[in-house]
C-alpha cells in the first residue's frame, strides 16, 4: 500500500473496443484481524446480509474464489446492533472473515421501508421492522459512525434515495444536491479514518443525464477513493438504466473504481463492465439458490426442483470447479434434497452459484485483456435470447452505446 | 462381517468390527474399534453438513446410519443410474452404510404396525414395507449392513397388550425376512431387533425368538427418543437395568447396537452394560434446539458429566468467548464466539446450525475416542 491510503487502484488492462478495464484494487486491513486484500476487477461481491453468506463457512467462500463481500449496515445495526459488532472487534473478527468487506449506508432500506419514514435535511427517521415503537434517526454522520464501528474496508455515504420512477423532477434535483451535501457531512465525520476505511460517495441524478453528469463531476472534484453509481435498479425501465450507467461512467474519473449497486445478472454484469463499471453486488446468486435455481453456461438459470432433473446424474454444471460439482453432487441428488426441504441443497447450489459468478467475472477479465469482450458479449446474449431479433431494447441501446454490431 | 471382543480389567467390552466391502475405493475405512458411533444422517447427509466438513470431526470415517424413510423416494433414480447409494451421494462421501428403516429422531404415528409390514413415511405419504420390499431396497442401495424389519414403536406408557403385539409382530417379520422365496436376506450382514419396551419378560421372549435366526448382530429397539432423552433418575436407572439385563442374555460373540439420542453419561453406562454400537443423533438433536454440548472431566470418560449451553439465550449476546475454551473443534478453534452464534440463531441464518453441529459432533466423537482409548 502506498502512503496513508486505504485503497490502491491500478488499471492493468483496458479493452481496446469498449470502456471496460480490469484492475488490481488493493484494500488495507481495517483491524488486526483483517488482512490486506487484492481484489481483481471487474468484481462481483456476494451479499452476506447478516454477517454471514447463506450457510457458507468463510473458508468455503474463499474456496469459491471470492475475497470481497457485502454486508448490510441496516440489518447489522438492528441485529445484533453495531455496539455488539464493535465489542466483538469489528465485523471481520465477528464473522471470521479476513478479506474485503463493504457495507452500504442503510439508505437503500429507506426506499423499501419508505412508508415508515420521514426525511429532511437532517437525515432519515426509521421505525424498526422488528419493533414499531423504536424510532431511529439516521443522519449522514450517524450512518458513517455506524460503519466505522462495523469496520468494513469500503463504506458508503448516506444518500437521499428516491425511486427512479418518481415523477417529480424537482424532487430529483433536491435529492441529487442533498446527496452531495450529505457526502460532505459524511466526509467530515470520516476525518481520521482515511488510512483504514474508504468512504465512497454515490452518484445520483435520477434519469436526467445532465443532473447525473453534474453530480458525477461534483463528487469527483472532492477526490474520493472510489465512487458508487446509485439511484438505479429501483424499477426504472432497463433502457433508462443502461443509459444512466453509461452517462455516469462517462463523467467519472478514469483512475478511481466505480461501483454499481445491486446488479448481478450475467447480461447486466457484462454490459455494465463494458461501460466501465468495476464493482457489482447482488443477492441474486445466493437468493436464487434458496429456491433451487443454479446458474450455468453464461448465466442461464436452471431450477433443480424441476422433474426433468429427477434422474439426471450429471453435476450442476459439467466442467465447473466448485466444491459441489468437483465432488460429483448430482442434479438428481440435489433434486431429492430440495424435495425434502433439506438445507444441504441450498449450501451446494450457493457454493456453485458464487463460484459461477466468479468464473463469469474471470471470463470478462480475460476478454478485456485479450480484446475479445465484444465477442463474449455476443456469446452471452446468444445464450439468453433465441435470435438477435429477440434482444430487448435496452440491450440494443447498450450495444449502440458500445458500438458493437449485433 | 468380523467381530472381535473381549472384556478388559474394567469388565468393559472392547474390540473391533469390520464390515465386508466390495467397493473398489482404496481409502475406504472398513474396520472400526468399539464402541463404534455411526454417523446419523437425514436424506444422505449429516444434518446441516456437506461431507467435506466431516474432515473436522474425529469420527474415523464411521459408517453412515441411513434411514430408509429419508431415501425411499430416491429408489427409481438409483435404479436408473445403476449406482449404489454410497457412490451416488457424492464422491467425498467415502463411507460404509448401515441401513435402517426408521429415523430415530422422527416421532412416528402409531397404530399402523402389523406382522406383515412396517409403515414408513416418505414425501409421497405412507409406504408399507414388507420384508421383500426391504430386500429389494437392500439390492438397490447396497448398504454394508442393515436392520431387519421390526415393530419397536413402544414407549414407557405402552400397555402389556401393545408390548405383546410388538414382540409378536417382530417375531413374524423376522421369520418372514428369513423365508423370502428364492432369496436370502443374508446378502449383507443383518441385525435383528430386540423389542418389548420396558418389560423384562417381553424382552426375554424377544431375545429367545431371535436366537433361532442367524443374525450378525442385535439392535436394542423399542426405546423411543423421548424416553432416551428423559432426564429423570428413575428413567436413567431403569434404562441401565434394562440394557444390562438384555445384554446379559445375548451371545457374547455378536455386536449389540443401541440407536437414538443418548447423552454421553448414558453412552458410558450403556458401554459398561455391554453395548458396542451407537449413533450420533444426540448431536443433531441438540443442534436442532440451538444447544451446544460441553463435557466436564473429559479425561475420565466414564465419569464425564455433560453441560448444555442454549446459545439462543440472551445471556450470550455479549459473550465473546468461544463455546468451550480448550475445545479443538472447527468452531471453537477458529474463534467463532457465543455472541456470533447467538446472532446467527436470532437472524435464523443456516451457518449457526452448521457451526453448532460441528462443535457437538467433535465433542461427541472425541468422547467415543477416549472411551475406546481407555478400554483398549
Ligand atoms: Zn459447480
Ligand atoms: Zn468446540
Amino acid at each position: 500500500m502506498e502512503g496513508d491510503k486505504a485503497l490502491n487502484f491500478r488499471i492493468i488492462a483496458k479493452c481496446p473496443k469498449t470502456r471496460a478495464r480490469s484492475s488490481h484494487l488493493t484494500l488495507a486491513a481495517t483491524s488486526p484481524y483483517g488482512t490486506q486484500t487484492l481484489v481483481k476487477t471487474p468484481v462481483f461481491m456476494p451479499v452476506g446480509t447478516n454477517g454471514t453468506l447463506k450457510g457458507l463457512l468463510p473458508e468455503q467462500i474463499e474456496t469459491c474464489g471470492c475475497n470481497m463481500m457485502l454486508s448490510n449496515t441496516y440489518h447489522l445495526a438492528s441485529r445484533p446492533g453495531s455496539k455488539i459488532v464493535v465489542a466483538a472487534g469489528g465485523l471481520h473478527k465477528f464473522m471470521n472473515w479476513k478479506n474485503g468487506l463493504l457495507t452500504d449506508s442503510g439508505g437503500f432500506q429507506m426506499v423499501s421501508l419508505s412508508k415508515l419514514m420521514k426525511l429532511d435535511e437532517n437525515g432519515v427517521i426509521f421505525t424498526s421492522p422488528y419493533d414499531d415503537s423504536v424510532e431511529t434517526t439516521l443522519t449522514p454522520e450517524g450512518a458513517t459512525a455506524i460503519q466505522h464501528e462495523i469496520g468494513a474496508n469500503i463504506i458508503m455515504q448516506l444518500d437521499d434515495v428516491i425511486s427512479s420512477t418518481h415523477s417529480d423532477h424537482d424532487r430529483f434535483v433536491e435529492a441529487t444536491h442533498r446527496t452531495i451535501r450529505w457526502y460532505d457531512r459524511c466526509k467530515t465525520q470520516h476525518n481520521g479514518y482515511e488510512a483504514k476505511q474508504n468512504l465512497f460517495p454515490i452518484v445520483q441524478g435520477g434519469l436526467d443525464p445532465e443532473l447525473r453528469a453534474f453530480c458525477a463531476q461534483e463528487i469527483a472534484a472532492r477526490d474520493p477513493p472510489g465512487i458508487a453509481i446509485g439511484g438505479l435498479s429501483g424499477g426504472e425501465c432497463k433502457s433508462d438504466f443502461i443509459k444512466m450507467v453509461a452517462c455516469s461512467t462517462e463523467n467519472l474519473p478514469e483512475n478511481k473504481p466505480r461501483y454499481l449497486m445491486g446488479v448481478g445478472f450475467a447480461v447486466d454484469l457484462i454490459l455494465c463492465s463494458a461501460l466501465g463499471v468495476d464493482m457489482f453486488d447482488c443477492v441474486y446468486p445466493t437468493r436464487t439458490a434458496r429456491f433451487g435455481c443454479a446458474l450455468v453456461g453464461l448465466g442461464i438459470k436452471i431450477n433443480l426442483k424441476w422433474a426433468v432433473f429427477q434422474n439426471d446424474t450429471s453435476v450442476i454444471e459439467p466442467g465447473c470447479d466448485c466444491y459441489a460439482c468437483v465432488n460429483n453432487h448430482k442434479r438428481s441428488m440435489i433434486n431429492h434434497l430440495l424435495k425434502k426441504r433439506n438445507t444441504i441443497a441450498c449450501h451446494l447450489i450457493s457454493q456453485h452459484n458464487v463460484r459461477f459468478q466468479m468464473r463469469f467475472m474471470n471470463k470478462i477479465k480475460d476478454a478485456i485483456a485479450s480484446g475479445d469482450l465484444p465477442k463474449l458479449i455476443l456469446q452471452t446474449l446468444d445464450q439468453h435470447y433465441k435470435t438477435r431479433e429477440d434482444y430487448p431494447d435496452w440491450v440494443l441501446t447498450a450495444l449502440e452505446i458500445l458500438k458493437i454490431e449485433a | 462381517m468380523q467381530f472381535s471382543q473381549m472384556k478388559n480389567g474394567r469388565n468393559v467390552r472392547h474390540g473391533f468390527i469390520k464390515f465386508p466391502t466390495d467397493s473398489p475405493r482404496e481409502n475406504l475405512t472398513t474396520c472400526f474399534s468399539l464402541p463404534l458411533c455411526l454417523q446419523y444422517t437425514k436424506d444422505g447427509f449429516v444434518p446441516h453438513l456437506t461431507w467435506d466438513l466431516l474432515k473436522h470431526v474425529p469420527d474415523n470415517s464411521a459408517p453412515a446410519l441411513i434411514p430408509l424413510c429419508s431415501m425411499y423416494d430416491l429408489i427409481p433414480t438409483l435404479q436408473s443410474s445403476g449406482q449404489k447409494l454410497s457412490d451416488f451421494i457424492s464422491s467425498d462421501f467415502n463411507r460404509q452404510i448401515f441401513l435402517t428403516d426408521q429415523d430415530v429422531l422422527v416421532k412416528r404415528r402409531q397404530g399402523f404396525n402389523s406382522s406383515d409390514f412396517i409403515p414408513i413415511w416418505t414425501e409421497s405419504g405412507r409406504k408399507n414395507i414388507y420384508p421383500t420390499d426391504l430386500l429389494n431396497c437392500v439390492n438397490v442401495f447396497k448398504p454394508d449392513a442393515y436392520r431387519l424389519l421390526a415393530d419397536g414403536e413402544t414407549n414407557k406408557e405402552s400397555s402389556n397388550k401393545r408390548l405383546d403385539k410388538s414382540v409378536h409382530n417382530t417375531a413374524q417379520l423376522t421369520k418372514k425376512s428369513f423365508n423370502i422365496e428364492g432369496q436370502s436376506c443374508k446378502i449383507k450382514p443383518v441385525f435383528g431387533s430386540i423389542v418389548g419396551g420396558w418389560n423384562l419378560k417381553q424382552r426375554l421372549i424377544s431375545i429367545e425368538h431371535l436366537k433361532s435366526y442367524d443374525v450378525d448382530g442385535y439392535i436394542i429397539d423399542g426405546l423411543l427418543a423421548e424416553d432416551l432423552l428423559n432426564e429423570s433418575t428413575d428413567t436413567k436407572e431403569n434404562l441401565n437395568a434394562l440394557i444390562t439385563y438384555i445384554c446379559s442374555h445375548l451371545p457374547l460373540n455378536k455386536p449389540r447396537a443401541l440407536f437414538g439420542p443418548l447423552k454421553p453419561e448414558r453412552v458410558a453406562d450403556a458401554v459398561s452394560a455391554g453395548i458396542d454400537i451407537f449413533d450420533s443423533s444426540y448431536c443433531s438433536y441438540l443442534t436442532s434446539i440451538h444447544t451446544a454440548l460441553v463435557l466436564q472431566s473429559k479425561a475420565f470418560p466414564f465419569e464425564a458429566t455433560s453441560k448444555l449451553l442454549n446459545l439462543a439465550d440472551d445471556s450470550f449476546k455479549h459473550d465473546f468467548t468461544v463455546i468451550e475454551k480448550d475445545c479443538c473443534c472447527y468452531t471453537c478453534f477458529k474463534g467463532f464466539t457465543r455472541a456470533y452464534l447467538n446472532h446467527l440463531i436470532n437472524v435464523k441464518e443456516m451457518l449457526g446450525s452448521i457451526l453448532i453441529n460441528l462443535h457437538n459432533l467433535y465433542v461427541y466423537y472425541d468422547f467415543f475416542n477416549q472411551i475406546s482409548y481407555l478400554t483398549h
